[in-house]
């Protein structure tokens, strides 16, 4: 049923071109020396029937750097959309066969000098990320997407003042989608929602295509959520879907406010059929499971990411952030410092610095624990669920009215934040009131 | 890959040439498409290596089309010799039926530079503001939906002139796509509404409309080669959004004398609104698109400096550092000799330079012998600076019978002498490039029997554009 559900669009825009094939086409002017068009009647937005055409393009031209750019660019939207590791290789090999081929001013073709930044950032070397968007800046400072790519990985990183400064640049040079929704981010991330929201009205309005527009939607579903207004969110994350029904983030956070508030079967259903496209959520899925009360279907869900991580691992794509963070809520502590101390060695983000704090905690060294929850918060991190680690840390060290202040305020951000986290808040404030 | 910019995308359409080979072609395409992603479905995520997941998820392009500028036109109104039409068309490859809009955080501003400095003398402007709801731009799948609800904009459009700024057209009509019966009912009556008198005797429209660019196959793909492959396809006649004004001569001239000075530049520029961050910085105007020549962005500037180029003005073109050298000598011009095995002209190309950034004149140092279109030839300018606009000799006579190829078959109204509705740019710049009219050139490279056509043929009177193109 799901299959047909998404050949629709493929089926709609191929009935569509057929009337418009029948209505305009002139017959018989195809001139002999040419290719046959590789275009007649396709979406502008069709991402599958734009690979094929840069495929056809370069079995024709297999000199054409920017093809093979534009080729990688294609496989990493591609990647993207279907969480599917397999295209970042291909996007890899266009992106490498492009900067091999010769240029009109000898250097590497720019943007796939680009492409492979923003590749790195795919998988998790952001450090690897801001040395190739370095190198485009140095060869062609006003090629703007290199700045995204550079915000982006500084931000993983933890290097927040770089951002800042970066984003600033980007938004003097070239105010548009990409510089608007960092900056929505930025904001976000130094508890500034009302600028951020503001931001992402911006970049709906200029969206280019259905996947744009859903990703701010999402954007904007995200931050009603994260300002406990999971109403607003289910709004926000219904439009993303009538945009684009495959996104990801939206389905998620759909099913995530559908928990909030009470919409248990739904939430259930979508978690469900979410999980079998995206096995990244499978751990909240879990959560909500066990929070229902269904141990063992939490657990068949937690033996998902097991696997799926164990695979990753193997593969030289260990992500340990969220193999700590998994951890150190259903594992073991121990186990997770050592996946985020790894992770902290790498980079010093505010969501590696709770995570760390919590598995810290979670380990039983609580004064240590403090130290990174502290710091998420001092890098600005205004969010329910850091906000109750640090409230949990310092219930341990027994400083309580600490503890009831860093509590109230995570319930106050968004009441829902998790499941059995927010049941917990109530209880711990119940319990020394 | 990165967008937004006026010309990316150019070089992706073409002319639309369809044949029954053509058709199973592209049946094949569709069904493998669904084939994958069947197939993509019923796998699961089983088959799937995965990705790393913990991090922030853009999409990795971005097209930044309601600031892109794909095509400015200046020419004669052949029923109203009178008087200019210009053409600003914007947002690209629009899908028929599905509603479009201006930015409402955007300025879009034509300018005529009349004295040759490369400082506009007359500017209009078009502010939009959408009605009602704020609905998303374009953005649907093929599903019905509700925000494929007809979306109204109305615009604003005013004329600085010297030094003070005048509302020509307050709460504008804005011509929507045609949607079907249902949600615009008697669309031609639509468009009439969208076409409007100016205080002084001009014309505005405003709206969708069909896209008039055609050109010729092959000398898109031969100019198109090395250039960034953009994802968007085309081949089905689609829409643009168009800003067009029909101007008496008398506004534009130099001192308002038409037959004294009747050489004008134009070219068309889209400034976006910034945003501080966090609480500082400024959130001022910031061009992001600017367009004169056809493909001049694309063709003569280097891929790294294309986007530096959209912020920039013609007046400071000549000292840039930028828009001279790279007209001197092209790389395109080299790399599309190689492809199509002719020889290009030796740079420095003072021949391209004399075509886009002085005009056509026998009274500077241009190799092309011959007075057509530089400002030189207003009786009023004594020194010209060398700047990127489209320039238009208002007194060149209309051509009885338009050849596409412009002044490269001798019709002098054509482009480059402005830019009509008929011409086919893309052939004539790429025949420019390789040495027209100054020298032999390439002449043969591409065959003028061609069957290259206009999708919808253009109208008699303003706008002269075709209703928008609709899916059945």
């Amino acid at each position: 049923m799901s299959s047909i559900r998404r050949s629709l669009p493929l089926l709609v825009c191929l009935l569509l071109g057929c009337v418009l094939l029948a209505l305009y086409a002139p017959g018989g002017a195809l001139r002999r020396d040419e290719p046959p068009p590789q275009q007649a009647g396709r979406s502008p937005y069709d991402l599958a029937g734009s690979i094929e055409d840069a495929q056809n393009r370069l079995r024709g031209h297999p000199d054409d750097a920017a093809a093979w750019a534009g080729l990688g660019f294609l496989y990493l939207e591609q990647a993207r959309r279907t969480a599917d590791g397999a295209y970042h290789a291909k996007a890899r090999g266009a992106f490498e066969r492009s900067m091999r081929l010769p240029t009109g001013d000898g250097e590497p073709y720019i943007d796939a000098v680009i492409g492979m930044g923003a590749l790195a950032n795919a998988g998790h070397d952001f450090a690897g990320a801001v040395r190739w968007a370095e190198r485009a800046r140095e060869a062609a400072p006003y090629r703007w997407p290199l700045y995204g790519v550079l915000i982006d990985a500084h931000l993983e990183l933890g290097q927040y003042q770089q951002a800042e400064s970066t984003l600033r640049h980007m938004l003097d040079g070239r105010p548009d989608f990409a510089s608007f929704t960092r900056a929505a981010r930025l904001e976000r991330v130094h508890g500034r929602p009302g600028p951020a929201r503001e931001l992402l009205h911006r970049a709906c309005e200029i969206a280019g295509d259905p996947a744009e527009y859903a990703f701010c939607q999402g954007q904007l579903g995200d931050l009603a959520w994260h300002t406990g207004d999971p109403r607003a969110a289910l709004t926000a994350y219904a439009e993303a879907l009538a945009a684009d029904p495959g996104h990801v983030p939206s389905q998620a956070g759909r099913a995530r406010a559908q928990a909030a508030l009470g919409h248990v079967h739904q939430a259930r259903r979508g978690y469900a059929s979410l999980v079998a496209r995206a096995p990244s959520f499978v751990v909240e899925y879990g959560e909500l499971l066990e929070h229902l009360g269904d141990r063992a279907g939490a657990r068949r869900q937690y033996a998902v990411f097991t696997a799926q991580h164990k695979l990753l691992a193997a593969a030289g794509n260990a992500d340990h952030l969220a193999m700590g963070t998994y951890e150190a809520d259903h594992g073991d502590p121990d186990t997770a410092v050592r996946h985020l101390r790894a992770e902290w060695k790498r980079r010093q983000s505010i969501e590696v610095a709770d995570a760390l704090g919590w598995a810290l905690h979670r380990a039983g060294r609580h004064a240590e624990a403090a130290t990174y929850a502290a710091r998420a918060e001092r890098l600005g991190g205004h969010h329910a669920l850091f906000a109750y680690h640090r409230g949990e840390i310092e219930q341990a060290l027994g400083h309580t009215a600490s503890a009831r202040a860093h509590l109230t305020r995570a319930l106050s951000l968004n009441p829902h934040f998790s499941p059995a986290g927010a049941a917990r808040a109530r209880e711990l404030l119940a319990a020394t009131a | 890959m990165p967008a937004g910019t006026a010309g990316y995308q150019r070089n992706e359409r073409q002319m639309r040439v369809t044949s029954a080979r053509s058709r199973w072609t592209w049946a094949a395409a569709g069904g493998a498409a669904i084939a994958m992603l069947t197939t993509t479905v019923l796998l699961g995520p089983s088959m799937r290596q995965g990705t790393a997941t913990s991090h922030w998820d853009a999409p990795a392009t971005t097209r930044d089309k309601q600031v892109d500028a794909t095509d400015l036109y200046a020419f004669t109104s052949p029923e109203r010799q009178d008087t200019v039409t210009i053409v600003a068309n914007y947002i690209p490859f629009q899908v028929p039926n599905k509603p479009y809009q201006f930015d409402t955080g955007a300025r879009y501003e034509v300018h005529i530079d009349n004295t040759g400095t490369g400082r506009a003398a007359v500017t209009y402007r078009w502010t939009f503001t959408t009605k009602g709801l704020p609905v998303p731009s374009l953005v649907r799948k093929h599903q019905a939906g509700p925000a494929d609800a007809l979306v109204e904009q109305s615009y604003t459009l005013t004329r600085l002139r010297d030094g003070k700024w005048e509302t020509l057209v307050r709460d504008g009509y804005v011509a929507p796509t045609d949607m079907g019966a249902l949600a615009t009912p008697d669309y031609p009556e639509l468009r009439r509404k969208a076409v409007r008198d100016l205080p002084g005797g001009g014309k505005v429209f405003t709206g969708t409309a069909a896209d008039p660019f055609y050109s010729d196959n092959h000398a898109v793909n031969l100019l198109r080669f090395g250039l960034p492959f953009f994802p968007v396809k085309t081949g089905v006649p689609l829409n643009v959004s168009s800003l067009a004004l029909q101007i008496p001569k008398s506004e534009l001239a130099l001192g308002g004398d038409p037959a004294a000075n009747p050489v004008i530049g134009v070219w068309t520029t889209a400034s976006r609104r910034s945003s501080g961050v966090l609480g500082s910085g400024q959130a001022g105007f910031k061009q992001v698109s600017r367009l004169g020549n056809p493909n001049f962005n694309e063709v003569i500037i280097p891929l790294k400096q294309r986007d530096r180029f959209n912020t920039l003005r013609p007046d400071g073109d000549e000292s840039g550092g930028l828009v001279v050298p790279s007209t001197l000598d092209p790389d395109q011009a080299k790399v599309v000799a190689k492809q199509a095995k002719v020889a290009a002209p030796p740079a420095p190309r003072k021949d391209l330079e004399e075509i886009y950034l002085t005009g056509l004149t026998t009274r500077g140092d241009g190799p092309i012998d011959r007075d057509l279109n530089s400002h030189l030839l207003n009786r009023d300018v004594s020194r010209i600076v060398k700047a990127e606009e489209l320039r238009l000799n208002m007194s060149t006579p209309v051509a009885a019978e338009p050849d596409k190829y412009g002044l490269l078959k001798g019709d002098e109204q054509g482009y480059p002498n402005g830019r009509r509705l008929v011409d086919d740019v893309v052939t004539v710049n790429l025949r420019m490039l390789l040495g027209e009219p100054a020298g032999p050139g390439a002449p043969g490279l591409i065959a003028e029997d061609n069957p290259a056509f206009l999708y919808k043929p253009i109208s008699g009177s303003f706008p002269y554009l075709a209703l928008p193109v609709t899916a059945g």
